[in-house]
């Protein structure tokens, strides 16, 4: 096959790649604030691509090898040449995982779909000798039982303390800083996850010969890169948004939510800057379980812990199977890798209409209005001073309606006031 | 060979311990302080508020590797 048709093709199904791994980890980010209602669904996913685009053009450091050294790569002892149909099955395998999962709701580790798809690749093309086994355990497997554990407890404690310290009425607070610490949670992953990709299109690009073997990435892998995730994120991947911000523990409370991420974020910050790499999505998951387990009240949904975990351990050997079986049929040439490419496109538009027979969108979030219950009484009683005919009606049926709407303990208020309203004018 | 860094990751749980309880604690604090009638609260609310913008901007520096 021609070399520049499969390199294109490669950087392609790369960008396609970025553009999963985009949506499937906004919830990281933005479940949290979104369930709370500390932001609105389309503002939120906007906020967070905005900082993807951003993080992305910050990276500065590409990898050297595409997958942090779980495949023995290079021309040295015994190691790989990774080749473009390699790394094409592998990010079809890893494509196709990440779509399966955003279709079951599951967050995933969309590194881990990569590395895993990359091993699948490898193995047939250089068998098993190819994989790194020490790695992949201390690399992937025992920090994916280290990282939920320890941000479960960070955040469970955190939210034992905003508990302790802030009152009832003040609680709502916490959507501000809300905002800012998922903000940070989206920059950070602008920084890592596109560096991801524009390694594996300016190494695809080395190995083609395309660029100089110490070439820095172009300035249009970075910006295309920056784009796809950027995209990626705007598109939002609801379902997994639905299952971390609702499904996971039970409502979420502001106070619960800026718990959670500031454990995220200072578990996430603290892990890549001092070297021992922990998952975003494994993080931030280990954060919702904790913070629900912190209030009373508050419930854990451990069938669908269990379901995730279950994810987490399949991804890499899933991932792998799949790009396996790509890799196998690459090898039929001449054909074999427009095939590959043509049933990958195939499995992925068969996903996106199986996944319109349940839809789910931003319009799934419905979320208090920010403000909303913060001062009922003193505007039930200017209204009153204003127009006291028409307050007792408005009061009323705005009461109601809130109540209607969540079973939150301060609409009680307002009817109180209502009624006093009602009493005071009778 | 499998090898774990233990001494890492037992300096990433402390680090993350102590900043996430630190910024919550920084911003409960804030929070509460934020009404009530002592003159003092205030100013000692808008105070916490600056060292939680501070530590935004420590966040920050931390993310972007061009700063280090």
């Amino acid at each position: 096959m021609d070399l520049t048709l499969l390199v294109v093709l490669v950087i392609g199904l790369a960008l396609l790649f970025d553009f999963t791994n985009g949506f499937h980890d906004t919830a990281n980010a933005m479940a949290t604030p979104i369930a709370t209602g500390a932001l609105k669904p389309r503002v939120a996913v906007g906020i967070a691509a905005i900082l993807n685009l951003v993080g992305a053009f910050l990276s500065t450091e590409v990898a050297r090898t595409i997958s942090g050294g779980l495949i023995r790569e290079g021309d040295g002892d015994g190691g790989v040449q990774i080749t473009p149909v390699l790394i094409l099955a592998g990010l079809i395998g890893a494509i196709v995982w990440n779509l399966l999962t955003w279709l079951l709701g599951l967050p995933s580790s969309s590194s881990h779909a990569l590395f895993g798809g990359l091993i699948g690749a490898a193995i047939i093309g250089a068998g098993f000798g190819a994989i790194d086994g020490g790695v992949l355990v201390s690399k992937i497997l025992i920090p994916a039982v280290l990282a939920p554990v320890t941000a479960m407890a960070i955040s469970f404690l955190a939210t034992k303390i905003a508990y302790a310290l802030v009152r009832k009425g003040q609680r709502n607070g916490f959507k501000r800083g809300q905002i800012f610490t998922s903000s940070l949670v989206s920059l950070a992953h602008g920084t890592n996850d596109a560096q991801k990709t524009m390694g594996v299109i300016t190494l695809t690009l080395i190995a083609a010969g395309f660029l100089d073997v110490d070439a820095h990435p172009p300035f249009w892998v970075i910006a295309a890169c920056a784009v796809a995730i950027a995209a990626g994120t705007y598109a939002g991947g609801w379902r997994i948004i639905k299952t971390l911000g609702k499904d996971l523990t039970s409502d979420i409370e502001p106070a619960q939510g800026f718990a959670a991420e500031a454990s995220t974020t200072a578990t996430i910050l603290s892990s890549s800057y001092l070297g021992f790499a922990l998952s975003t999505t494994q993080v931030a998951s280990g954060s919702v379980i904790g913070t629900g387990l912190g209030r009373k009240g508050a419930k854990v949904k451990w069938s669908t812990a269990g379901k995730i975990a279950i994810g987490w351990l399949i991804t890499i050997p899933a991932a792998g199977t799949l790009a396996a079986l790509a890799a196998l049929l690459a090898r039929v040439e001449p054909w074999g890798v427009w095939v590959d490419v043509v049933v990958a496109l195939l499995v992925i538009g068969g996903i996106y209409l199986w996944s319109r027979r349940n839809r789910v969108s931003s319009r799934n979030f419905h979320t208090p209005q920010p403000g909303q219950f913060v001062r009922p009484k003193k505007k039930a009683k200017k209204a009153k001073k204003a127009k006291p005919a028409n307050v007792k009606t408005k009061s009323k049926s705005k009461a109601k309606k809130q109540q209607k709407q969540h079973r939150a303990p301060k609409p009680k208020k307002a009817t109180k006031s209502a009624k006093k309203n009602k009493k005071k004018k009778g | 060979m499998i090898a774990i860094d233990w001494p890492a990751f037992v300096t990433v749980v402390v680090a993350s311990l102590v900043a996430a309880c630190g910024i919550v604690v920084v911003f409960s604090l804030a929070l509460r302080l934020g009404d009530g009638r002592a003159p003092w609260r205030r100013p000692v609310s808008y105070a916490l508020y600056f060292v939680c913008g501070l530590i935004v901007v420590l966040g920050i520096y931390l993310i972007v590797p061009a700063f280090h």
